[in-house]
């Protein structure tokens, strides 16, 4: 073996970086910018195989088609794996393109789930999905109408508790999920806590972590599916398989509850998708959207003021904890950070 | 009779089906890499590996050497594993002075009375990185009797020396550092071994230095991959005509003992002690190279 | 709670030809379960469990969850990555006890 890994510093590098592109593009795959840790497998200066990460994901995983088969994507991966697990994460994942995946498979990771055709979700972790699943068996109770709300909650709003009251109101339980990937305005434990907050007078809700296994789109990777391929589609689709096939049977949900989103494009797209997915199995209801005077209430739209410094007009659009919290000084930074990123 | 050292290969601890197969092609000493070649994260792994491996692999009557990380780095640690798991010989990176050798020496002793092994059995090789060792290098190789050699690494010295290697214009760069060791490791009587040639392809001018630091008097040279260690060993092998002097020499010597004789003459010529030591040295490389010398 | 007490995750080893890579963690009262991927698992998959079960033994750990994918390596590698994946998941970056770890090769 006479190769060697080395950091290519994609960002900085105009040189590394058309070399990069030059090897994705030979293994049919485009860049992607949310990338944070890129490596190079070389061989007297000629450019191998290329890795990167993205927190705990492995993505942009090329390998020259000449050295397919030579153990070069062993140390690869074996480089970021071991860069994943050194920065304390508890488990490390991979999408991929489904003829992609043995090879994955060979080094230690197991399907999530797929979309068939399109990608395979993987993860390599000791404690993982399966574990995840198991802790959610756990929090089974029984009753007759079962549902399921998954929110981002950046942050809960009143258009969000109307959301979940309804589903209190028409179903025995809810189980609602906050996504706890830390990648938005509001870090994901103030979004878990006001959440919890908001709903506390709803004796049968119940509040629930997604884990890593609903993403953001920040997260999901588009750099293998085609050009014309819908990515908020796809990620829609492996979204809805994973609740369709573990997260709803795991707790008896029998109905997921959306918001209606009759302006945002991405949002249809992601409703239309998960309708597909769950016919025959799973109910969705669309519940539409809360207005204050003529507009819906969403929480674009609060942080919209909260870059204004429009405090005054939150006060009909959130329920009063998640109030207070914009005005703590926690809440405050967050008001600063949105005003200068809305210059 | 001295121990032959035409080549030394480098092998890194981090690497299973290298640690396993470095028996295999022929180096005369082997030297695991704790050091640069590997990163960080892998230190404490590699430790282990090398451990276990040294505990069961037989590397039979091949010298083995372990290039520790300095003292202050792991070092410690590396020399109480492997003074433990049986090492031959601990190789110290970046030898500065005289001072650097007794202090790696007083870590080996502990560890040696720790695990009861013989006092003194663990050799010592001392690798010279910079100008302030090159400039030490006589007190360095006579600093210690576990001392077996002294080695030039060239990478950080020409750095240090604000230049880079040359190896299309004869080493000119390195002259002087390797002149220095040499002198140092004969006058000290131990090895002096010379730095890696770090192109494994450019087996010509491997052949051309390896010649050249066989002319200066090295006893060999360190090597990153096997496939340049036949061409060191080759340069190291001794021609016909000079196997068939040296065992005129041995004849000679074998009939002066029979008959009793203290003085010892060839062709009118008399055979004094470099002379034979001169011709049982290149016995041994003969031998070494797989050439069968007849016996009388 | 014996020496090597496993805090968290620990990691050693990679996934290149004749290496094995261990991740180990905690399984508080579950004993040792292994989870194990190799190219010659049919023939040399009980032998491997039993190498690392060995050891796990010799270093007092009674409770542990692992996930191995071996790439044929040898039982003195399964030994090396066994030993520093838990004294990494024991938190212990020095000062080891070489007398002991010596103990457990016979």
């Amino acid at each position: 073996m006479s190769w060697e890994i080395k950091r290519m510093w994609i960002d900085k590098n105009l040189q590394q970086k058309e070399a990069w592109k030059e090897i994705l593009m030979t293994c049919g795959i485009h860049h992607e910018e949310n990338i944070d840790y890129t490596v190079g497998v070389y061989e007297e200066g000629e450019l191998l195989a290329t890795g990167s990460l993205y927190g705990n994901i492995i993505k942009c995983v090329a390998v020259d088609p000449a050295y397919q088969g030579t153990g070069v994507i062993n140390s690869l991966i074996s480089h970021l794996m071991d860069t994943v697990f050194s920065q304390g994460y508890q488990s490390c994942y991979v999408y991929t393109k489904p003829e992609a995946v043995s090879s994955f498979f060979h080094l230690g990771f197991k399907e999530i789930a797929r979309v068939e055709g399109k990608l395979v979700f993987g993860e390599k972790a000791i404690n993982g999905f399966e574990a995840y699943l198991k802790r959610l068996k756990e929090c089974k109770i029984t009753g007759d109408t079962i549902a399921g709300i998954v929110m981002n909650a950046n942050p809960f709003t009143k258009g969000h508790q109307h959301l979940v009251e309804t589903a209190a109101r028409e179903n025995d339980i809810v189980h609602l999920f906050v996504l706890t990937e830390d990648l938005s305005a509001f870090p994901a434990a103030a979004r878990l806590q006001l959440v919890r907050e908001g709903t506390s007078h709803l004796k049968n809700v119940y509040v629930h972590e997604t884990g890593d296994y609903m993403v953001s789109a920040k997260t999901f990777p588009s750099y293998f599916l085609k050009e014309d391929e819908d990515v908020t589609k796809v990620q829609a689709q492996l979204d809805a398989v994973i609740f369709k096939e573990y997260i709803a049977p795991a707790l008896g949900i029998t109905r997921r509850y959306v918001g209606e989103e009759p302006f945002s494009f991405a949002t249809n797209i992601y409703n239309k998708a998960m309708a597909e997915i769950f016919q025959g199995s799973l109910e969705l209801i669309v519940i539409q959207r809360k207005t204050v005077g003529e507009q819906v209430i969403s929480a674009t739209r609060v942080r919209a003021l909260m870059a204004e410094g429009k405090i005054d007009e939150l006060e009909s659009l959130v329920p009063e904890g998640t109030l207070r919290f914009i005005k703590s000084p926690a809440g405050r930074q967050i008001q600063e950070r949105l005003r200068q990123e809305g210059r | 009779m001295e121990r032959l050292r035409r080549t030394m290969m480098f092998v890194p601890a981090s690497n299973p089906g290298m640690l396993r197969d470095a028996i295999l092609y022929g180096a005369d000493s082997i030297m695991f890499d704790l050091e640069d070649s590997i990163s960080l994260r892998e230190k404490d792994t590699s430790r282990f590996l090398l451990y276990q491996a040294l505990k069961t692999f037989d590397y039979s009557s091949t010298e083995t050497v372990v290039r520790i990380n300095s003292l202050d780095a792991g070092g410690v640690e590396d020399i109480h594993a492997m003074v433990r798991a049986g090492i031959d010989c601990i190789r110290l990176p970046k030898t500065t002075c005289a001072q650097d050798v007794l202090d790696a020496e007083s870590v080996i002793l502990e560890a040696e009375k720790k695990c009861g092994r013989e006092v003194g059995s663990t050799k010592m090789l001392a690798a010279i990185e910079d100008p302030m060792g090159v400039l030490n290098a006589l007190s360095i190789a006579q600093s210690s009797k576990r001392l077996i050699g002294i080695a030039l690494g060239s990478e950080d010295y020409v750095t240090a020396m604000k230049t880079r290697r040359y190896s299309d214009r004869n080493s000119e760069e390195i002259f002087f550092a390797r002149s220095m060791i040499v002198h140092a490791a004969r006058a000290a009587g131990i090895a002096a071994l010379d730095t890696v040639f770090s192109d494994v392809n450019d087996m010509e001018t491997l052949r051309k230095e390896t010649e050249f630091i066989k002319q200066l008097g090295f006893d060999g040279k360190s090597v990153i991959n096997p496939r340049q260690i036949p061409v060191v060993n080759k340069v190291y092998t001794p021609t016909e005509k000079e196997i068939s002097n040296a065992l005129d020499v041995i004849h000679a010597i074998e009939e002066a003992n029979r008959r009793g004789s203290g003085v010892i003459a060839l062709n009118g010529k008399m055979i004094d002690k470099p002379i034979v030591e001169r011709a049982e040295r290149i016995l041994a490389l003969a031998k070494a190279a797989g050439i069968k010398i007849p016996e009388n | 709670m014996g020496k090597y007490e496993i805090k968290g995750q620990g990691i050693a080893g990679t996934l290149e030809s004749s290496d094995i890579q261990i991740i180990i963690d905690q399984n508080p009262g579950a004993g040792i379960e292994i989870s194990l991927k190799s190219d010659v698992e049919k023939q040399y998959g009980r032998q491997i469990r039993a190498t690392i079960e060995k050891t796990l033994k010799k270093m007092g750990i009674t409770d542990a969850k692992l996930i191995v994918v071996d790439k044929g390596a040898l039982d003195c590698t399964i030994v090396a990555r066994t030993i520093a994946a838990v004294h990494r998941a024991a938190g212990i970056t020095e000062k080891y006890d070489w007398e002991e770890i010596d103990s457990w090769n016979v």
